[in-house]
């Protein structure tokens, strides 16, 4: 896995899209944009789409018919496996009212919730949340880098691809395994997660597609922006609350505005 | 000499901000006051327009059509959503654009517009930042974390209109932006390509909903 994202860091460097020259708005855009293997990552999208038509939703749309109870139960046992590297990550970003939360989730999901199949804590009021080391590095200051479209993985950057290479080495369950020889835990519970997942994003995924007219740049921003929150674990970011794109409506110049009348002068309404 | 004009001049800064704070709060207070109950009418009215039994599709589409255009600064979000294209778009180009992105909006958003509808949303507080009100709001599910949506509500021409919403920290304007400009830049900066792109879109669009 380690390999496969260092070749990919490679072929993305090598298809350099070359940023635009003399026109600072253009380089801006380019810049903002941070989509420096844009062609590449097109290509390795549109090969996750065909496998996802020809494996990936063919085995999800059977899954689905068990019923949402089963599938649910599914999710909150995949979820619970998660706990420990949720838990280290919250310490790692120093969040201890969250590392509580995480541990609590775990004990009463473990016990009372049937090995994880159900969310008993969400109940009692221990919400579910999710910290993963790509989020770790984020507080830590690491920016994210250019965006890089993986195979079978989907949207990403080096810090995050970095962080599930991480999360995947600090996870104890995996550990485990690497001890007791049973290399098939790992893989199986990948299978199922990624099933899990697609489950999850079923309706989403197919709403986007029908009403986008560039599904690929529609991906792009949607990760990033879902990220981002995550990051400032939904409080907002300054950079999510301000669009990051030319900034605020009333930052950008005249005619860059939505109209001049809901530039700043209007602030309420008069009395 | 020099510490006497620090002081005065310190005071007079004090005395000119306690004067100047108030106003400003009470005029903020009163603007998110008003944008948190025009979301709340809205969702109202919505609920009471769109969600009624025995009305064609048609008809529907009409109703969701009026309140998205009363209720959305559309041709503003239009304009900035292209960014630095809409200084390069001809006059019949902008127009063209603004009619097509009407349309787009409304034929992808009556469907997700009833998804929020539909399940009770939930006002929480509402905060302020330059000219724009953040009204927050949340579904509640019967399973799993409820979703956050804010509404992203600014006052111009006498009434309140919503100009983003973002949903689980997602702005509708920003992934429509990236959207735009990225199929601009693929079909060589040309606003054109988009008109083009958007036509093909909706023209599935009502298609597919036929």
């Amino acid at each position: 896995m380690r390999i496969s994202i260092l070749l990919f860091a490679v072929l993305t460097l090598a298809n350099c899209a070359s940023a635009p020259s003399g026109d600072a708005e253009a380089l801006a855009e380019h810049q903002k944009i941070n989509d420096p293997g844009e062609p590449t990552n097109r290509f390795i999208f549109k090969f996750n789409q065909g496998l996802d038509a020809v494996i990936i939703k063919p085995v999800t749309s059977f899954y689905r018919i068990f019923p949402e109870v089963l599938r649910t139960g599914v999710h909150n046992f995949l979820n619970n496996l998660k706990t420990p590297v949720v838990l280290i990550n919250d310490i790692l970003q120093g969040e201890a009212e969250r590392a509580g939360d995480t541990v609590m989730r775990f004990l009463i999901n473990t016990t009372v919730g049937v090995a994880g199949f159900r969310d008993q804590a969400a109940d009692w009021g221990f919400e579910p949340h999710e910290e993963d080391f790509g989020q770790t590095l984020a507080t830590w200051g690491v920016g994210e880098g250019p965006y890089i479209m993986l195979p079978l993985f989907g949207p990403s950057n080096p810090r995050d691809a970095i962080g599930k290479v991480v999360d995947f080495f600090l996870d104890p369950i995996n550990w485990w395994t690497e001890n007791s020889d049973n290399d098939w835990v790992p893989l199986t519970r990948t299978i199922i997660g990624g099933i899990d997942t697609r489950d999850q994003l079923w309706d989403v995924l197919d709403d986007l597609e029908k009403s986008s007219i560039d599904f690929y740049a529609a991906i792009r921003s949607l990760y990033r922006q879902r990220r981002n929150d995550d990051i400032s674990n939904g409080t907002g970011s300054k950079d999510n609350e301000t669009p990051n794109f030319s900034g605020d409506f009333e930052l950008a110049d005249p005619d860059d505005q939505p109209s001049n009348k809901s530039s700043g002068k209007d602030h309420g309404p008069k009395k | 000499m020099k510490n006497f004009h620090r002081g005065a001049i310190a005071a007079l800064f004090g005395l000119a901000l306690s004067i100047i704070v108030p106003i400003s709060q009470a005029k903020a207070d009163g603007f998110t006051d008003g944008a948190q109950k025009f979301i709340g009418a809205l969702v109202i009215r919505a609920e009471s327009s769109l969600l009624v039994e025995g009305i064609s599709i048609s008809e529907r589409q009409v109703r969701f059509r009026k309140l998205m255009m009363e209720s959305f600064d559309l041709s503003g979000v239009g304009k900035w959503v292209l960014g630095r294209y809409w200084r390069r778009a001809s006059g019949i180009e902008r127009k063209l654009y603004l009619k097509l992105f009407e349309d787009f909006i409304i034929a992808t958003y009556t469907k997700r517009f009833k998804a929020y509808t539909n399940s009770k949303l939930q006002i929480n507080a509402t905060t302020s930042r330059r000219s724009s009100a953040f009204v927050n709001t949340q579904i509640n599910r019967k399973s799993g974390k409820p979703i956050r949506i804010v509404w992203r509500v600014n006052y111009s021409d006498g009434r309140y209109q919503i100009i983003d919403i973002v949903v689980e920290g997602v702005s509708w304007i920003q992934t429509q932006r990236s959207e735009f400009v990225s199929v601009i830049r693929n079909r060589g900066g040309k606003v054109s390509g988009l008109i083009d792109a958007l036509s093909k879109k909706i023209a599935d669009l009502k298609s597919s909903a036929s």
